[in-house]
């Protein structure tokens, strides 16, 4: 275990290496020069090139990246070009939103997701397995956005219920923060949702058929213990194999649903400093992204492997 | 995830068409996305209007027999737009995910065949990779390739190569292990051999199956690039496009929104119908 | 959701809106005339106003820093312009009129005397006088990566003659120096809090003004609250103002309806007529001094930093341009893209500004375009590339435009970048046409030079004309405004004539707000000055 273990951590190092090498090429390979990007209107070339001598935006790209990452590993992640503001703050700040709106959504998309998935596959080939996948497909085919500003013109506009947007701190109105997450997460849930519900129902299809299960039944174990016993267990390793992986879509997905709820989180910081080329902040930004991306991953092979000994020494299995 | 080794009969062709028609909903599911398809091909002879065809004295009229969905804000037929659109999505769609397998496929079979330090590596790249978030990676893609259909689908393939990549060598890892696989080895058969003969025809059920997940998605994404304003150049019509356009006239002209989304949904929804039914009849545990 | 569905989901959502009302988020105010009735007002209200109250106002776009020294953006001004009073200001007319200067200033020769208003004191209670003034008109003139030095370059000395007085020396008569000070370079910050925080500044800004700065979230918001050391804080009513980033113009109706916001800064023309048609908003409606144009690539073959050399461009030839021109339709890019609520306009300044000539714009003449082509002879279809940022309002724009050049014979290719891209490809001039739009200032050699002067910062074109540089540099010279309006109307023939930017478009800034907000107007600027405003009744 003390092997495996060191292996992944080395392999995780790696990976997060290769990530900051690929963030840092891939922000100067951007067409426009971050300084005139962030100018607004006006051009002024001798601000400009202020700018590009504080920020060392001329010198050798090797060199100016062992200056970021030596900053990096130390904590500091630079400041932003356009505003000035130390970019480990702005992170700071977001991350929390962020968060908590992934969080909300896997809430949803667990809450349809799981029972929908069970169901289906429980009552396999009939109409509730049926209406249950039709609702997941409907859930993965519908384009972001279109949900979005149908849910506000429904529920904020219409129905005025709901506040169309904005954000406020849990901590400091919890129902005022609730009240405008809920669509938001609703948007990002239905989508993950589906995908859950799919990956439950295929798992639970495949364990139901196993010798296991078929064992259990031939002992006289009620349908009920069957499923919930060991047919669940095997899906909830299949939920957190898929919140791991899907971490990434979820922040994605996070990023129009940011734009559209005027929700201060990752996402749109990601989007908006890439469209103004601000170096610090992309860095920072999918530095950070990555570090949590690669740290789940690690941890979610830890899990498994411990649930699934033959994983251990055969490697990863997926 | 599970391997979902396959019993190699199951492959075999005929079988499986007559098989996924008689599942109703995979049989829908199939005459719709291929119905999309020839859509896509046959747009210039069936769309009733030319794209980008103005009438400045029809904007945003709502739906009537010579305009059956309405026009939009420069007096264009929406149900001709609606058409030509899916040749964009179509093109983003296929386009990109055959551009995904062509660069998956290859480096999944040779990272989970030869295993080592070529494997070590692919897993690594693979994981930074998917360490971003989708939508940044393809921004910054189509940022630098340009804008245009073709950086924007190539830039979607792009980004959804990593995760074909482990799919597939997830695939081939479990294939080595199978009795049949072993086999071939031990007569001595050389790598090409076992690798085109035994494990690719194997991987490629499952890679199908990803393959009708990655399409929606890569129209769904191309949409949403639109939105966020790059990929197509205008005035070439896409429903991702549309749906950007159709946003400031939501309260004024619904049916401008509704009829390219309800296109994006249907299409993405068969290709899924599709992907789901293949899925049941390859793998035969699911049959017992 | 099939059509018919949703024609009903929709009906219900209209009914419930007619019905339902959103009321501002605000408490009731205290009872009424606790003080002077409120000053003159554009919608004032009968009882005088309340004191107290919150308003949510949004911004259309985040700021950068909230320092004006180094501040780029508009939605610097959209938050400073509550907090952060300025030498001198805008009047609802669009003129300069004096703010933190007593009177307008006394030019003699070089020197130009700003006398100052008394009895003032920065936000934190410091005192305002004429030695923070000279520091503050140093900072901007001087620290590194200032973007208001180009600004204020014509000023060569800044001292105090006295505690209320400041004289300026300048290096050349410049009449834009008073329109400059009417902007960020005129706002003056505290000495005390320059001396604390430095370079910082903008993380708490602290200037003169009727509410002080109280925190900021970067891409969010901007909360500022009713200031007591205000000299005129008798008529001041609100308690506070929150400044929300909605970037998103549709957002920001949305969000107007669903009372999350009381005042919206711009208003989409989209949404216009559905918000005047409604009883619970009002519209307000001001001609800016912002404007549209099309760049036309003259000479930029090797960068704008560059020497001047042979592009490819079919339109560097005049013929051409002239012809492009004529194929335009001004009206009908008005009426379709702007749903006719702009202004169309063929010149750097608009109506908004007392230099406004009126010219007669070229209306559309195809045969005459077809002549010019035949008379240069090039081949038609005559391929021009026109490239813009992608947004909604730009793709209208172009695809408009495609069609109404084809009929004369051009087959314009749009090519849609982002934001960053659009603007290398201008500097690096890799266009044939280039879509742009300047917010615009209250001082017109800002509109104008920086475009078409030889060396000015954004003359894309690379066009070169020594007569018009000269009509440029002596309209800055001159102070006298009949006169200056007279060079003016020389120097905007010959831009007609040159065609390096061709303007189609003059902006008219709609804003909205709850019928519950009084006290407020709409300026030239379009930025929400709400000092005067109150919360009455819904």
């Amino acid at each position: 275990m003390g092997r495996f273990l060191l292996r992944r951590a080395v392999e995780s190092l790696v990976a997060l290496f290769l990530a900051s090498l690929v963030v840092f090429l891939g922000v100067r390979s951007l067409p426009g020069d971050p300084a005139l990007a962030i100018s607004g209107e006006g051009r002024d070339p001798t601000v400009n090139a202020a700018i590009r001598e504080r920020y060392g935006l001329d010198e050798p790209v090797p060199v100016q990246y062992v200056r970021w990452a030596s900053f990096a590993l130390s904590g500091d992640l630079g400041t932003s070009i356009r505003t000035r503001q130390p970019v480990a703050e702005e992170i700071v700040s977001r991350i929390p939103v962020t968060l908590e709106l992934a969080a909300m959504a896997a809430l949803i998309a667990i809450a349809i997701g799981l029972p929908l998935g069970i169901l289906a596959a429980v009552r396999r080939q009939t109409f509730l397995d049926y209406l249950a996948g039709s609702i997941g497909l409907v859930g993965l085919s519908i384009p972001t956005f279109w949900l979005g500003l149908i849910l506000i013109l429904v529920f904020a506009i219409g129905l005025g219920v709901l506040p169309a947007s904005g954000y406020v701190p849990f901590g400091k109105d919890p129902l005022a923060n609730l009240e405008r997450m809920i669509l938001p997460a609703l948007v990002l849930g239905v989508g993950f949702g589906a995908v859950l519900l799919r990956q439950v129902r295929s798992a639970m299809i495949t364990s139901l058929g196993s010798d296991y299960v078929r064992t259990a039944r031939a002992k006289g174990l009620t349908e009920r213990q069957v499923v919930l016993g060991h047919a669940l267990r095997n899906s909830l390793i299949t939920v957190v194999t898929i919140l791991g992986l899907e971490l990434g879509t979820l922040i994605s997905g996070s990023v129009v649903t940011e734009s559209i709820f005027l929700i201060p989180g990752f996402g749109r910081l990601i989007i908006e400093a890439v469209q103004r080329r601000d170096y610090p902040v992309i860095q920072g930004v999918a530095l950070v992204s990555a570090v949590a991306y690669i740290l789940i991953n690690f941890i979610v092979d830890v899990l498994y492997s411990t649930l699934n000994p033959r994983v251990r020494v055969s490697g990863r299995a997926a | 995830m599970t391997s979902t080794a396959l019993d190699p009969a199951a492959i075999r062709g005929p079988g499986v068409a007559r098989r996924l028609l008689a599942r109703p909903p995979a049989a829908i599911g199939l005459v719709v996305a291929v119905s999309m398809v020839a859509v896509a091909i046959l747009a210039p002879i069936i769309a009733p209007f030319r794209p980008e065809a103005n009438d400045f004295a029809a904007i945003l009229s709502p739906p009537t027999p010579t305009h059956p969905f309405g026009t939009d804000e420069l007096g264009r037929d929406i149900l001709s737009r609606v058409i030509w659109g899916a040749r964009a999505s179509m093109q983003a769609g296929v386009l990109a995910t055959l551009i995904a397998v062509v660069i998956a496929v290859p480096i999944g079979l040779l990272a989970g065949y030869h295993r080592g330090l070529l494997d070590t590596l692919v897993m690594r790249v693979t994981d930074a990779l998917l360490a971003f978030p989708f939508l940044i990676i393809a921004v910054g893609l189509a940022a630098i390739l340009g804008p245009s259909l073709l950086n924007a689908t190539a830039a979607i393939g792009i980004v959804q190569a990593p995760k074909l990549i482990r799919i597939t060598r997830g695939e081939v890892l479990s294939l080595r292990e199978e009795a049949f696989v072993q086999a071939a080895i031990a007569d001595g058969a050389p790598d090409r051999s076992v690798i085109f003969r035994h494990i690719l025809p194997n991987a490629l059920n499952v890679l199908l199956v990803q393959a009708t997940v990655v399409l929606p998605f890569a129209i769904l994404a191309e949409a949403t690039l639109s939105f966020l304003g790059l990929g197509v150049q205008p005035p070439t019509p896409s429903w991702g496009v549309m749906l950007t356009a159709a946003q400031p006239y939501l309260g004024t002209a619904p049916w401008f929104a509704i009829m390219p989304g309800l296109a994006i949904l249907i299409t993405t929804l068969s290709f899924n119908l599709v992907g789901d039914g293949l899925r049941d009849v390859l793998d035969p545990r699911l049959e017992r | 959701m099939t059509q018919r569905h949703f024609g009903l989901v929709f009906a219900v959502v209209l009914t419930v809106t007619a019905c339902g009302g959103a009321t501002p988020s605000a408490p009731p105010g205290a009872p009424a005339s606790a003080g002077p009735p409120g000053s003159a007002t554009a919608s004032g209200d009968a009882a005088g106003p309340a004191r107290g109250g919150e308003v949510t106002i949004s911004a259309f776009e985040d700021a950068d820093t909230l320092d004006p020294t180094f501040s780029g953006t508009a939605g610097t001004r959209l938050i400073l312009i509550n907090t952060c009073e300025k030498l001198y200001d805008l009047d609802e007319a669009g003129g300069l009129i004096p703010q933190l200067a007593a009177a307008m200033p006394e030019v003699d020769g070089l020197k130009m005397t700003i006398k100052l208003r008394e009895n003032v004191k920065f936000n934190d209670g410091t005192p305002f006088d004429a030695a923070a003034v000279v520091k503050s008109l140093e900072r901007h003139r001087t620290i590194a990566e200032s973007r208001r030095a180009g600004e204020l370059s014509s000023i060569s000395a800044a001292a105090a003659a006295d505690p209320s007085t400041v004289v300026l020396t300048l290096s050349k008569p410049d009449a834009a120096v008073v329109g400059a000070l009417s902007d960020r370079a005129g706002m003056i910050m505290s000495p005390a809090k320059l001396d604390e925080l430095g370079a910082d500044f903008g993380n708490f800004p602290v200037c003169v003004g009727p509410f002080s700065f109280v925190e900021r979230t970067v891409g969010d918001r901007t909360v500022l609250e009713r200031s007591e050391h205000y000299y005129d804080a008798d008529n001041v009513y609100l308690d506070r103002i929150t400044i929300r980033l909605v970037a998103d113009e549709t957002v920001r109706t949305a969000n107007l309806r669903s009372g999350d916001l009381q005042l919206v800064d711009r208003v989409a023309t989209t949404d216009v007529a559905a918000l005047e048609g409604d009883a619970q908003f009002v519209v307000l409606k001001k001609t800016s001094n912002a404007y549209s144009s099309l760049f036309i690539n003259l000479a930029n073959a090797n960068g704008i930093a560059g020497e001047p050399g042979t592009v490819t461009n079919p339109l560097a030839d005049e013929r051409i341009r002239e012809a492009f021109e004529l194929s335009l339709d001004r009206d009908q890019i008005n009426q379709i893209v702007y749903t006719g609520l702009h202004e169309p306009g063929c010149g750097p300044i608009t109506p908004a500004s007392p230099y406004f000539n009126a010219p007669t714009c070229p209306a559309r003449d195809i045969a005459a375009a077809k002549q010019l082509i035949a008379e240069a002879g090039v081949a038609t279809p005559i391929k021009v590339r026109f490239q813009m940022q992608a947004t909604p309002v730009n793709t209208r724009l172009g695809e408009l435009i495609q069609t109404q050049t084809a009929e004369a014979g051009f087959e314009v290719e749009l090519t849609p970048f982002d934001n960053a891209t659009a603007l290398q490809n201008q500097v690096d001039g890799n266009f044939d046409v280039s879509l742009a739009r300047w917010s615009g200032r209250v001082d017109p050699d800002a509109n104008i030079y920086r475009f078409h002067h030889t060396t000015g910062a954004d003359n894309y074109p690379k066009a070169s004309d020594p007569d018009i540089d000269a009509l440029l540099d002596q309209a800055r010279t001159e102070y006298e405004e009949a006169a200056r309006k007279a060079v003016y109307a020389q120097l905007e023939e010959k831009l007609r004539a040159r065609r390096s930017s061709i303007t189609f478009q003059h902006e008219v800034l709609y804003s909205a707000h709850t019928t519950g907000l009084k006290g407020y107007a709409l300026y030239v600027d379009g930025m929400p000055r709400l000092a005067h405003a109150y919360l009455s009744g819904d």
